[in-house]
């Protein structure tokens, strides 16, 4: 038998409700208007109440944003102002989860484009995949490798972000090929777990094969791998981390020649209240980050299923919730690195955001734009020099 | 009763055409039409709220997600035993057999959790890809595989008459 089998003994089982309602969807309506306007109240009396913070950094940040110097790259002007991280008022946690505070940012209606800017990163404000750029050529580290995905799976074009926030053409013609998963889904070969912490290597997960490119030896090479297994690859201690069974937390670390190295268990995520996802980045304090699908137990039945980014300080949760639309698809937010001892990064669509820990505010580093809408999505692994 | 105009007239067109659907989705999930009913009613207002948003993305599978995940949030706040009343397929002589799969069907699903039940009711009666019911559910496509490959494993122990038709991995 077949699953097809099985889906038309569902349909045979699916209870009637042929009953149009008219009335329920009137009232349904009705509902939403009030409940959108309720809310529009709150947004407003939000945004004025954020406007003189907003305000005050756009001024502090002035100064040193007019002399930012000649574009670097291709696609946009890197700023060039130091870190900023006292300028965004403290208003205390929005909530708490089990007894850890929690600040919600971006809100519903909130749009991450109009955020303030959090600069000094070396970053550009924009990183257009879609310009010409030039080939990776003499660039030995990147700080970010982008995959441009198309709705059939297939991996388009490579962008390597440079130290100094330049675009960089990755030609993966003939080296990296469409591949699906154990259900047959289409897959990007490229994760947020491909780029190296030293930015140096890049895998692309393949059909029983990772394929590695090495930026600084400019050369390609490729390791045999269980089939599918390779899907939740990730870097560990210089090689990279295969696990035994698919999303398995014991597995292998094949070192960069292909060679078996030695069986691993990987950590456990440092928190427990929802399902960890995304690389997990430890600042030069010590605090660890990683983005996470709250649980449904939390008890407070807004933040079930919600994304958010956690920064574990000795044990202790801070949590940062999303509270969007926007943001609330799988795997939407994985965190990319740190930024300052106090600032983790984290991709939010297209956008790079800053979250300034514990309280001071989120703000955008850098957007990815070129993507064809509806047609294209981005993957992006970082490696974001250690602060 | 001046509604929204031409929002109002899209959003009313989408939720009469797609009710009935949410309405059978909602009832698999919630094994009980009266939690189907307020369920949908709740995911309709949602979408309402969001429709110039949503008018010209995926309603539909926001709508689902609504579902999927108030129904779990739910059932959370309210740890304890439902008892079914999705209706019973009237009986023939000439169907018997087959209301009988159905019947077990409906009551393995019920006996299963939340989140698997949610699983393979998207799977395997919206049709929707591994990815699709990942972001419904919002969880990984790992979470899904393996929730899938166990409710698949729990259904063939409590309907071993159903062992036929249920595939040994998921595809």
């Amino acid at each position: 038998m077949t699953d097809r089998d099985l889906r038309d003994l569902f349909r045979e089982a699916a209870p009637e409700h042929e009953r149009p309602d008219p009335a329920a969807v009137d009232r349904a309506w009705r509902d939403g208007l009030r409940r959108r306007a309720g809310h529009r109240v709150v947004f407003v009396g939000a945004v004025a109440a954020t406007v003189a913070t907003v305000a005050g950094f756009v001024v502090l940040g002035r100064p040193s944003s007019q002399v930012a110097p000649a574009p670097t790259g291709p696609t946009s002007t890197p700023s060039t102002q130091s870190p900023a991280t006292k300028d965004v008022e403290d208003d205390g946690p929005d909530a708490t989860i089990g007894g850890a505070p929690v600040w919600i940012s971006p809100h519903e209606g909130e749009d991450p484009s109009d955020l303030p800017l959090f600069s000094g990163t070396g970053l550009p404000e924009e990183i257009d995949l879609s310009a010409d750029m030039p080939g990776v050529g003499e660039l030995s580290r990147a700080i970010g490798v982008i995959g441009v995905v198309g709705n059939d799976g297939e991996l388009s074009r490579v962008v390597a972000i440079g130290p100094d926030g330049s675009a960089y053409s990755l030609d993966i013609d003939g080296r990296v090929e469409r591949v699906t998963d154990q259900g047959g889904n289409a897959m990007s070969p490229l994760s947020d777990e491909g780029l190296s912490p030293d930015g140096t290597r890049v895998f692309f997960r393949q059909e029983r094969a990772l394929v590695v490119y090495d930026f600084s030896a400019r050369a390609w090479s490729e390791m045999t791998t269980p089939q599918w297994t390779a899907e939740t690859a990730r870097w560990l201690d210089g090689g990279i981390f295969v696990p035994t069974e698919p999303w398995g937390s014991v597995g292998t670390v094949y070192s960069i020649d292909g060679a078996r190295s030695e069986l691993r268990t990987l950590r456990t995520a440092e928190w427990d209240g929802g399902e960890a996802y995304g690389p997990k980045r430890s600042s030069s304090a010590g605090d660890v980050a990683q983005s996470y699908f709250l649980s449904t137990d939390s008890g407070d039945d807004r933040f079930a299923g919600v994304n958010a980014v956690v920064v574990t300080v000795e044990g202790r949760p801070r949590i940062l919730a999303h509270d969007t639309y926007d943001l609330r698809g799988k795997m939407c937010c994985p965190v990319a690195g740190w930024l300052a001892p106090t600032v983790v990064a984290f991709q939010a669509g297209p956008q790079l955001l800053a979250w300034s820990v514990p309280h001071e505010g989120v703000r955008r580093v850098t957007e990815l734009t070129g993507l064809s809408f509806g047609e294209e999505s981005h993957v992006a692994s970082w490696a974001l020099p250690p602060r | 009763m001046k509604h929204g105009g031409a929002d109002y007239e899209s959003f009313t067109a989408w939720a009469t055409a797609r009710r009935s659907a949410l309405m059978r989705t909602a009832t698999f999930l919630t094994g009980d039409s009266a939690r189907a009913e307020d369920l949908v009613q709740e995911a309709l207002t949602k979408v309402a709220q969001r429709w110039p948003r949503l008018r010209d993305q995926n309603p539909d599978a926001y709508a689902r997600q609504i579902l999927a995940r108030d129904n779990i949030s739910w059932w959370r706040r309210n740890r304890h035993e439902i008892s079914s009343h999705v209706p019973e397929p009237a009986r023939t002589p000439s169907i018997e057999a087959r209301v009988e799969r159905r019947l077990v069907l409906l009551d393995a699903l019920g006996r299963l959790t939340e989140r698997q039940r949610s699983v393979l009711v998207l799977r395997y009666f919206d049709d929707l890809s591994e990815a699709d019911i990942a972001e419904a559910l919002g969880v990984s496509t790992g979470t899904v595989k393996s929730t899938a490959h166990l409710a698949l494993r729990r259904l063939r122990e409590l309907a071993p008459e159903l062992s036929d038709l249920l595939p040994l991995e998921i595809s």
